[in-house]
């Protein structure tokens, strides 16, 4: 017998509204495809087909312990680092903290926070952010993942970004300012 | 004391034998007593581009071992009393080098020289740590396309992790040198351009090499492309040369092609 064993990240979902359930699965079929649903409250046979037919993993009723409201950041810790080195290929920087990098991060570099990220200067690197904020601006090259999604194809290259969670749903959206602050 | 600079690049076929020997001969030619050092043991190849191979007796793994010491490894230049080779051994790999050895050596050259060049086997390995351990300074060999830049980056990254200035604290000096720039490539926009190059690495810029097809003929006759007055490759690297002796030579534009002579601005002009 071969035993494995695994630490999987699930979408903890509380449905309370059929349509809305829909509407949100709808909306944000991407980033649900690879991941498992844990579903509570009434799941209706509908909802399991609909799902099925999208070919999204799911699992219902399922008790768990964590507390909801603190599932964010029980990894990460407060507190600011900052990064004032260019990450060269082959370089991997991993950090619980929120981090500021202010210089280029290039193809073949790795950057990973537990906490929230901003990328001043040209990300062409590989970025894993599991904080609830991030202002970087992508190129063609890059690879980004925010909070176990891959998001690296929603965004145009060349222009900053903001991607933030806004109750449990990633919201990407260009930023139109101008940043003069560094 | 002398100053040591390994010529490196991560990527192999950029340059860097042809960069080291071009180099070691037109430090030579400015008056520095200058040696350079084939460290890709297992696949010499710098004494073939200098035109010494017949003369190779001991190389670098004699010296290891200690059955030969420095002065009977040493090639002297015929054509240039400050010039010197040391040769990497053909037949033995990698694993003869060792820490305490190579640093031993290499304060011995710095002792009784003015340059001393390493010509590093590409990738990262054995042999290429040796050439960063003791080097003052690195040359980053480039060509203007994505992988060598990104591998020169994997590189200079490991410099600054790896050698021993840059450890007891001090910098040690980077240049970079893109070699083998293509101006109708740069044209078509189907080379990447300095000033992208330079973003990218960001490190200081030695000097521009352009493409230039007498570098193979030159390997293959052993007399370096420097040695050749009219080549254009050959001038750069006599520029970079001055540079490196401390002579304040402006960069030429060697993306841009020089004047296609009156049939090419002919074949212009129906475009």
């Amino acid at each position: 017998m071969n035993v494995k064993q695994y630490t999987i990240k699930v979408f903890e979902i509380m449905v309370d509204d059929e349509a809305g359930f829909l509407a949100f699965v709808e909306k944000n079929e991407v980033l649900l495809r690879r991941h498992l649903l844990l579903l509570k409250g009434d799941v209706s046979p509908e909802i399991e087909t609909f799902l099925q037919k999208k070919e999204i993993a799911f699992t219902k009723n399922i008790p768990t312990t964590s507390s909801k409201k603190e599932s964010q950041g029980f990894t990460k810790k407060s507190g600011l680092e900052i990064l004032d080195k260019m990450v060269r290929s082959g370089q991997e920087i991993a950090t619980q903290k929120d981090l500021l990098a202010l210089k280029r991060i290039n193809s073949g570099a790795t950057i990973k926070t537990e906490g929230n990220l901003i990328a001043l200067s040209t990300v062409e690197g590989a970025i894993e952010c599991n904080g609830d904020f991030m202002l970087l601006k992508p190129s063609k090259k890059s690879y980004i993942k925010f909070n176990g999604a891959d998001i690296s194809q929603e965004m145009e290259a060349d222009i900053f970004y903001k991607i933030y969670l806004k109750q449990d749903e990633i919201i990407i959206s260009p930023y139109k300012g101008v940043i003069s602050w560094a | 004391m002398g100053i040591v600079f390994a010529v490196i690049s991560g990527k192999g076929g950029v340059g860097k034998t042809t960069t080291s020997a071009n180099l070691a001969i037109g430090t030579a030619m400015e008056g520095k007593k200058t040696v350079v050092v084939d460290f890709d043991i297992g696949q010499r190849n710098l004494d073939m581009i200098l035109g010494l191979e017949n003369r190779v007796v001991y190389d670098i793994t004699h010296i290891m071992d200690g059955e030969a010491n420095l002065s009977q490894a040493l090639i002297k230049d015929k054509k240039n009393e400050n010039l010197y080779f040391l040769a990497a051994s053909q037949t033995k790999d990698k694993s003869v080098l060792e820490r305490d050895k190579v640093k031993h050596l290499i304060d011995d050259l710095k002792e009784n020289f003015d340059y001393i060049f390493l010509d590093s086997p590409a990738g990262i390995e054995g042999g290429f740590e040796h050439t960063i351990h003791y080097a003052d300074n690195v040359i980053v060999v480039v060509n203007p396309e994505v992988s060598s830049i990104r591998d020169a980056d994997r590189v200079i990254g490991l410099v600054d992790a790896k050698s021993h200035k840059a450890k007891a604290g001090e910098t040690v000096g980077k240049f970079l040198l893109i070699n083998r720039i293509d101006p109708e490539l740069i044209e078509k926009n189907e080379m990447i351009a300095t000033d992208d190059i330079l973003d990218i690495l960001s490190v200081t810029l030695l000097g521009k090499v352009p493409e230039d097809k007498r570098v193979i003929d030159a390997s293959n006759t052993g007399k370096p492309v420097i040695l050749h007055k009219e080549s254009e490759a050959g001038k750069a690297y006599r520029r970079i040369s001055k540079r490196l002796c401390g002579e304040d030579v402006p960069f030429e534009d060697v993306e841009n092609a020089p004047s296609k002579g009156i049939m090419g601005k002919i074949k212009g002009l129906f475009k």
